[in-house]
């Protein structure tokens, strides 16, 4: 039929129009006329590997996508790359599509790379935004604010200051208008993901304490209570704690 | 991979309820390298930033996403992320088409669109990005462009869970 013919010739030369190949160093790139589901052009790179094979990967992009556009990576969803890969005759290393070809499998190559990727890019369908909470600091940085009383200046957050031989940085820092008043400084309230882990809260006229992050609350409380005594042994200061110090504690 | 933490906002945006303000990191460029280098190419640095919704200041943790593969300049990104969701990047792309419909290819920045609430469309071509000689100047260039703000001091990586 001519209509299948004519259909034929037109589909050949707007796929052909749609593939472009540029040389970048010692490689070609190649942009097919596929759209992968964030509207991006797939884009496969060929580069020789030996004398008679050649090396066609996705050059990490599709990794690197997903990666920065929020999607979070588990053991599941990357078994499920490397079985798509694996149904297409490519493998993934190191974050990369590959698959090794032989001068006359190039296009068998650059296709089977290409289809991986669009496919790996699906992920994104049940992509959803997550609502992150406010941070640990953020809280108990409200909390101070709604604390600070009458003497105390200024309560800044993420304060790093000299130390003889290195810095030192704390979560929170009240800076007093009285000299005669200890800065209040309080560090490493929230859990690290190390052999550290734990918080670490200094109150001024005591021992550094190492404590766990679910405790801070109890520390941050009596460290309160310090600070209270401390004010009522001071004549300078007049006010006394505001009654709903605790509550704002609990919030 | 290694999620290197890190607190920021010690300055306020300076337009009420935008992001295109100042962020600052509290890791040094060699860290986040060192993030990447560790994690076939990507790391994750968090930042809380401080701005102002509806007259509330709040602070609003982003992530910093930097991937790619180390040796693959083109693939490297980066992308700053609020509730999963890209609002700013910078990325490479050999074919494009840009906010004015234009075809494009190459370094371009991902910008937020209020009408459309993305940034996937909204695609600007940046110069400064071509033939950078090493992930550590790319990412000086990208932070420039993106207004991040890092720490100057490198403490060396401690920690690598």
């Amino acid at each position: 039929m001519e209509l299948c013919s004519t259909i034929r010739d037109e589909l050949a030369s707007y796929l052909g129009a749609g593939v472009k190949v540029s040389v970048r160093k010692d490689r070609c790139v190649v942009t097919l006329p596929f759209t992968t589901l964030d509207k991006r052009r797939v884009t496969v790179v060929v580069e020789q590997h030996a004398p008679n094979t050649f090396i066609v990967h996705d050059g990490g992009k599709t990794s690197s996508e997903l990666f920065c556009q929020g999607v979070n990576m588990t053991r599941k969803k990357e078994e499920h790359q490397a079985a798509i890969a694996a149904k297409f005759g490519a493998h993934i290393t190191g974050r990369l599509f590959k698959k090794y070809c032989k001068p006359g499998e190039l296009q068998d190559g650059i296709l089977a790379v290409a289809q991986s990727a669009l496919m790996a890019m699906a992920e994104l369908i049940d992509h959803k935004p997550v609502v992150e909470e406010e941070t640990l600091g953020a809280k108990v940085s409200r909390v101070l604010q709604g604390w600070k009383p009458e003497y105390v200046r200024a309560i800044e957050r993420n304060v790093t200051v000299d130390g003889v031989t290195a810095p030192h940085s704390f979560h929170f820092v009240s800076y007093p208008y009285s000299c005669q008043l200890q800065h209040g400084r309080h560090q490493d309230l929230e859990p690290r993901p190390s052999a550290l882990a734990g918080g670490t809260i200094r109150i001024p006229g005591t021992r550094h304490s190492g404590r766990s992050a679910g405790q801070f609350m109890g520390a941050m409380r009596r460290c309160l209570a310090r600070q209270r005594m401390a004010r009522s042994q001071h004549r300078a200061c007049q006010e006394i704690l505001p009654s709903n110090a605790g509550s704002l504690l609990r919030a | 991979m290694m999620r290197s933490s890190s607190y920021g906002g010690n300055k306020l945006s300076s337009g009420a309820g935008d992001i295109a303000g100042r962020k600052v990191l509290r890791l040094s460029v060699s860290e986040i390298i060192r993030a990447v280098q560790s994690d076939e190419g990507q790391a994750e640095v968090f930042c809380d930033h401080r701005t102002v919704d509806d007259g509330v200041e709040i602070e609003i943790p982003l992530r910093l996403r930097i991937g790619g593969s180390v040796m693959e300049p083109e693939s490297w990104q980066v992308a700053l992320l609020m509730h999963s969701t890209r609002i700013d990047g910078i990325d490479n792309e050999s074919f494009y088409f840009d906010a004015d419909g234009q075809e494009r290819e190459g370094w371009h920045r991902h910008e937020w669109n209020r009408r459309e609430n993305s940034c996937e469309r909204e695609k600007r071509p940046i110069a400064g990005l071509d033939d950078c000689p090493s992930l550590e100047i790319f990412l000086y260039e990208v932070f420039r462009q993106m207004r991040i703000r890092w720490n100057k001091v490198d403490h060396g990586t401690l920690f690598d869970n």
